[in-house]
């Protein structure tokens, strides 16, 4: 279930470009705050199309940005659309939408999910924003773990002075709460960053807290492993200690950290979104679920544009999925 | 209090207190050596305004100490400290301590609240459904820990702001209503009360899953054990099995929690401070974030990590009361928690 949620979450987000009529940047400066657009089988004659259509949608409130439709032209959503350029994957340039408005010159534009302020459609940035959501939180932890494991087994396996300096280290990091201590990583970074830093930015800060608590767990598992006799055999047939650490114990205590990973993802995936929702991450025109977040926590587009919201329901399914991912795993380990 | 009591505790504390010195140290110099890689300052933004001129920014640079290598403002900064002199905010040009006082007050006020009600609701609920295991109660209250485990505090924060800017039943932000005198009067508390509700129960939300969890697992444990069965056979009535006997070994890795509890509280009112306007530490510590402002940061820092270290002495020095076994046989080595 955890893995179906996630599974789903991550494709939408990667063919995210294809899926959604625009890209996340095109402006539709005339339509800010459009609801999402609706789809009609009838006419306003009360003919029946089989193929549905939408009309043009005509502002009647320009202070609170109200909407009705002009029902004298259909425009018939087409599969298969050229329309404005995307990259898949981030380098491959394509023009083709699954679905859309025929026509590039003055057609209305289908928004799934409506328009934010600046009339961009809200689809397409919050799958582009889970592009940068979903990922940058793993490959930060990816990371750490890469440096905790190494530290925790080197310090396990070896002992003495360099395990109780290496913990001792790993200790002062662990000893703050983990927001403040990305939250003083952070200060030291400059103030503006451009998009590509950002993702650099994020994955070194989230590396330098996280690897501590990997660090600990793989060194006590490490060290549980070391008396073992299958450790003694390696060594008594002349294994060497890298070969041992590396084929003999981490093998051993795979399953534990794959648990810890999926039950600190979560974590780290938050720590992107609340970073950038308190405006020191990702930074506009690029998105991510938690600038989109900050935009909709102004109470005017609270109380009135209820799909600016739509982020929220993002967040809460990619939770939901790894914390249910992370019990079924504890479930397993305890049975 | 009996003496070995007394005399484990006092142990603890010395114990805690020769590795706490140390490892504040090490955490300031850290924090202070991290901030001050960062290129730009708090003034870069001044030497862009071309109505200020170079003489003005050096001189300013000057007076806050922010030509001097970062060694040199370590110490002085040190040495302030442990006059309890945390230094001039820079962006807000008023010591420190001030700044921070009424702020730390909000926050506690806020994570002691959340506590509150947190254990108010988790304890009772949580005997229940271990009592009355695979009753409608107990699933219901499984799949709603499992709901809240999983609603990030950062989703609950904006949940809450649509319920109150919807309903307008609640206020948004700030301790107290504008028009309202800050005094011991009735109107005043009423209305302090007012807003600190709605953070107080997005903060505690998550916390009553966690502790909803432990009392249960715990207690369903305990009552399985041969010394419940034995008291059942003796007759007492099930309120005595489980408020005398069963509940004070449930307790021991309950109150463990409650103490890494407290970091998982700054943590969390980090994000709930922002969301919601509340003025507290963590709201102020993602403005010096913001505006560079180093003397703040590091003021915070080091809030957060005594009250840390704080957290883990109360929650050992309250194992140490619950559970007797531990005091005669105390080389303890630092528990081994689990952040949030």
């Amino acid at each position: 279930m955890g893995l179906a949620i996630l599974a789903t979450l991550y494709l939408l987000s990667l063919f995210g470009g294809f899926l959604t009529p625009y890209n996340h940047r095109s402006q539709a400066k005339e339509t800010p705050f459009l609801p999402p657009t609706r789809l009609h089988f009838f006419d306003a004659q009360g003919g029946f199309h089989p193929r549905p259509f939408i009309y043009r949608p005509r502002i009647t409130d320009r202070l609170m940005f109200l909407y009705d439709e002009e029902r004298t032209q259909t425009y018939p959503v087409r599969f298969f659309v050229r329309g404005e350029s995307y990259h898949w994957f981030g380098f491959i340039e394509s023009n083709w939408h699954l679905l859309g408005i025929e026509g590039s010159e003055n057609v209305p534009r289908l928004h799934w999910l409506g328009t934010d302020g600046l009339g961009r459609d809200v689809l397409a940035r919050l799958l582009y924003a889970g592009q940068i959501s979903l990922v940058i939180g793993p490959i930060g932890l990816l990371l750490a773990y890469l440096i905790g494991i190494c530290v925790g087994a080197l310090s396990g396996y070896f002992g003495g002075l360099l395990d109780s300096v290496l913990m001792r280290a790993a200790e002062v990091v662990m000893s703050l709460p983990t927001l403040i201590l990305i939250l003083a990583f952070r200060a030291a970074f400059p103030l503006s960053v451009t998009p590509r830093q950002v993702a650099t930015m994020m994955i070194t800060i989230f590396a330098a807290v996280g690897w501590a608590e990997v660090a600990r767990l793989t060194r006590n598992l490490a060290l549980a492993e070391r008396v073992k006799d299958y450790v003694t055999s390696a060594v008594s047939l002349g294994a060497n200690n890298v070969r041992i650490i590396a084929r003999h114990v981490l093998p051993n205590i795979r399953t534990p950290l794959l648990t810890q990973f999926a039950l600190t993802a979560p974590t780290f995936i938050l720590a992107e979104i609340t970073l950038s929702f308190l405006g020191v991450g990702v930074q506009e025109p690029s998105a991510s679920w938690g600038t989109m977040l900050a935009d909709a926590k102004d109470l005017s587009v609270l109380k009135n544009y209820w799909w600016m919201l739509v982020p929220v329901v993002c967040v809460f399914l990619t939770a939901l999925a790894f914390q249910l991912i992370g019990e079924r795993r504890e479930d397993s380990a305890t049975n | 209090m009996d003496s070995r009591l007394a005399t484990s505790i006092a142990k603890l504390i010395l114990k805690r207190l020769a590795v706490a010195v140390p490892m504040l140290l090490l955490i300031s110099l850290i924090s202070f050596a991290l901030i001050n890689a960062a290129p730009g300052d708090a003034l870069a933004e001044l030497k862009q305004d071309p109505r200020i001129s170079q003489e003005t920014v050096n001189r300013l640079r000057e007076q806050y100490g922010l030509d001097r290598p970062w060694l040199a403002r370590y110490g002085a900064w040190l040495s302030g400290v442990l006059r309890g002199d945390f230094g001039i905010s820079l962006s807000e040009q008023l010591p420190v301590t001030t700044l921070i006082g009424s702020r730390l007050g909000n926050t506690l006020k806020l994570s002691l609240t959340a506590t509150f009600f947190a254990l108010l609701i988790a304890l009772p609920l949580g005997a229940l459904a271990a009592k009355r295991r695979g009753s409608w109660l107990d699933r219901a209250t499984g799949a709603l820990t499992l709901v809240s485990l999983s609603t990030p505090r950062i989703v609950l924060a904006i949940i809450a702001l649509v319920f109150a800017a919807r309903t307008g039943l609640f206020p948004i932000g700030n301790v107290r209503s504008l028009n309202v005198a800050n005094d011991w009067s009735a109107a005043s508390i009423l209305d302090g009360w007012h807003h600190l509700m709605l953070p107080a129960v997005v903060m505690s939300l998550p916390l009553i899953a966690v502790y909803l969890r432990q009392t249960r697992a715990g207690l369903l444990e305990v009552l399985a054990a041969d010394f419940i069965r034995t008291a059942r056979a003796k007759g007492l009535s099930e309120w005595a099995v489980i408020s005398k006997h069963a509940a004070r070994v449930a307790a021991a890795p309950l109150i463990t929690l409650f103490g890494y509890a407290i970091a998982a509280l700054l943590s969390g009112s980090v994000i709930v401070e922002t969301v919601m306007a509340w003025p507290g530490i963590g709201q102020l510590a993602v403005n010096a974030t913001r505006t560079r402002d180093l003397p703040v940061l590091m003021c915070v820092v080091m809030i957060t990590a005594v009250m840390m270290l704080l957290g883990n002495l109360l929650a050992d020095a309250l194992q140490l009361l619950a559970d007797p076994r531990l005091r005669e046989t105390f080389s303890t080595k630092p528990h081994e928690g689990t952040r949030r």
